[in-house]
């Protein structure tokens, strides 16, 4: 009897992990590319579409810390008016771009809006257990059974988690598009870049991101590997729906050793569409950028899109394009980096250091040297933009006859960069920081200081100093 | 970031590689590498695109590109008879539109093909004049010659009035 018993439980496991699926991103809408359908930035009414200034914000990853001290940053920018207080910096913000624990904040941000931002300190930044819940959800027989398929992996269960701990099963269907453009980014596996979870990205895979859960994209973008597995998302593939690239595609590809950064681009974008490519596996966005500020910066440098060109009513998400259209007149970006610096532990002592730290290091020391190279890259980009703006304004003042040959009206733009790090605070402060893991358990009170942190880090700059006043 | 300005005599839209990016006359930017320029709206311009390589400029040296406007003509030019612009190897900080030059060269032969027409036909003209002029010259003397004939009569008849008075 106890076998017959044992086997149909084995045969209902069986059957129930087989029935086990990932839940499948769906294709376009007769499978047909619609450059006005879905999330995208074209279709949004973010601020910079009503005044001169775009304001980028970008969340890097490392867990409860990041999240903590983006929603700490959020905080600060609500209290900051601006216009003569007729306004604040919060509502000038048109894009915020994620990455990992920074996710968390930005996709609740996009959904709930400044009122919800209690609603993810209580249910996310003070809840210390969330690791240690998620990791028994495994546990569950229900969800054993379900991780034995090849179908349905731990990054599924993560995903369903989250969705029920914050995001009540919205879809990107319901992400309004009256709020900042939230550019959620992971990190696609085979092709090694970052991957937004915006329908500007999802056009080359010919998949419709209105009916994908908000929180399959938050999971995906801190899948950490190995501790969580890749997310799953189906492909269509690109021109099977009629998706083609702009003008730029063609062209760029003449371009390898006149701008390498533009042919490599067109050449992920030619990996993505790839017919072959039937299925995406995306990690953790801190593989291809931790600091979320890759797209935001290409978007910055370069009027090539995704998305399709013979749609002028809605273009794609590129500064230079604003500017020309004398839309933009100010660049703000804020970078909220979480990085913390390791403690000497390993160098005080003589013996080997154990495989798992050492794993840690091998794999976190490139990532954060990759975000340091990364911040330092856009903000020189920024000064050299400054400094060809008061360079020609120096001319223009030595020679007044030189002006006008001189078209500076729609070139003068004016760029800010702000950074959020614990490099900023007092050096004596900066241990506390460092010591903090990344995970979803930190203590009340370290969230907190984190929180406290990244208001007086603001409250200390320069930069946002001067933005503050330049928004006056 | 690289920067372009593209020269027509009024203000038009452009467009870099198929999208609307800024108007003539003004200061562009674009990231540096292969693009496309051309004008938004009717075809009524010269060369129908321009295809450079942009690079090596900045906001006081932008590279400047030049259509020129078809005067009297409304012809959407057929995409086989685009001109372009070879990709310099080295960046090119100035540059005006090589199709600009062609229509010059053609409107040049275009003079010197109705110069020569109007002298092949000049002589033909001159020998017309000159049949006419002559004829009205013989006509003229022949009248001038009656004319005198006659005075000549009459002195002489008066003449011999006189002598048979006398």
């Amino acid at each position: 009897m106890s076998r017959a018993r044992s086997l149909v439980l084995a045969l209902v496991a069986v059957g129930a992990s087989a029935c086990a699926h990932w839940p499948v991103n769906p294709p376009l809408p007769d499978l047909k590319v619609d450059p006005e359908h879905g999330y995208r930035f074209g279709k949004m009414t973010t601020p910079a579409r009503k005044d001169d200034t775009m304001v980028i914000v970008s969340f890097s990853g490392g867990g409860t810390r990041a999240a903590a001290l983006a929603y700490g940053v959020l905080e600060k920018l609500r209290d900051t008016k601006i216009r003569g207080g007729s306004s604040d910096l919060l509502a000038a913000v048109d894009v915020v771009s994620s990455i990992s624990g920074g996710s968390f904040t930005a996709a609740h941000y996009a959904l709930y809006g400044r009122d919800g931002l209690p609603r993810l300190r209580e249910r996310f930044l003070d809840q210390p257990k969330t690791q240690l819940r998620l990791a028994l959800s495994t546990l569950n027989p229900y969800n054993a059974i379900r991780l034995l398929s090849p179908r349905y992996s731990r990054i599924d269960l993560a995903a369903e988690y989250f969705d029920k701990l914050l995001f009540d099963g919205a879809t990107y269907a319901k992400m309004p598009r009256d709020a900042p453009y939230t550019m959620i980014n992971a990190s696609e596996l085979d092709i090694g870049t970052y991957f937004s979870f915006t329908q500007e990205q999802f056009d080359p895979i010919c998949s419709d991101l209105e009916k994908v859960k908000v929180a399959r994209a938050v999971a995906s973008s801190s899948a950490f590997p190995i501790l969580l597995t890749p997310l799953t998302l189906q492909s269509y593939g690109g021109p099977r729906c009629g998706y083609k690239p702009g003008e730029w595609f063609d062209l760029a590809n003449q371009d390898l050793l006149l701008n390498p950064r533009r042919f490599r681009f067109r050449s992920d974008v030619n990996a993505l569409m790839n017919e072959n490519r039937r299925f995406l596996h995306l990690v953790d966005g801190g593989v291809a950028d931790n600091i979320g500020l890759r797209g935001p910066f290409q978007a910055l440098t370069s009027p090539d899109t995704l998305q399709m060109n013979d749609s002028d009513p809605v273009a794609g998400f590129s500064v230079p394009t604003m500017i020309n259209n004398g839309e933009i007149k100010r660049v703000v970006v804020i970078a909220v980096n979480a990085r913390t610096v390791s403690e000497l532990k390993h160098d005080k002592r003589a013996s080997t250091p154990w495989v798992v730290p050492v794993v840690a290091n091998v794999a976190g020391a490139p990532m954060g040297n990759y975000s340091f190279e990364t911040v330092t890259m856009i903000q020189e980009w920024m000064n050299s933009m400054n400094a060809q703006i008061s360079t020609a304004n120096q001319l223009i003042a030595a020679c007044p006859d030189c002006a006008k040959q001189i078209d500076l009206e729609s070139s003068d733009v004016r760029y800010h960069f702000v950074e959020v790090a614990f490099n900023l605070l007092p050096e004596s402060e900066q241990a506390h920081f460092n010591a903090m893991g990344t995970n979803y358990s930190l203590s009340k009170q370290n969230v907190a200081d984190l929180i406290d942190a990244a208001k007086r880090i603001l409250d200390g700059s320069k930069a946002f100093e001067q933005v503050v006043k330049d928004m006056q | 970031m690289e920067f372009v300005r593209v020269l027509f005599p009024t203000s038009r839209k452009v467009r870099i590689d198929g999208t609307l990016n800024g108007t003539t006359n003004k200061t562009l930017q674009v990231n540096a590498g292969t693009h496309r320029f051309t004008l938004d709206g009717v075809s009524n311009y010269s060369p129908p695109s321009i295809l450079r390589a942009v690079t090596g400029t900045t906001n006081l040296f932008p590279l400047t590109l030049q259509f020129v406007p078809l005067v009297g003509t409304a012809t959407i030019v057929p995409e086989t008879a685009v001109l372009e612009a070879p990709a310099p190897q080295a960046p090119a900080p100035a540059a005006t539109a090589p199709g600009g030059a062609a229509r010059r060269r053609a409107q040049a032969k275009k003079k010197v093909k109705k110069a020569k027409t109007a002298k092949k036909a000049r002589p033909a003209a001159k020998k017309k004049s000159a049949k006419k002029v002559s004829a009205k010259k013989v006509s003229a003397k022949k009248k001038s010659a009656k004319k005198s004939t006659k005075k000549s009569a009459k002195k002489s008849a008066a003449k011999s009035k006189k002598k048979g008075r006398k």
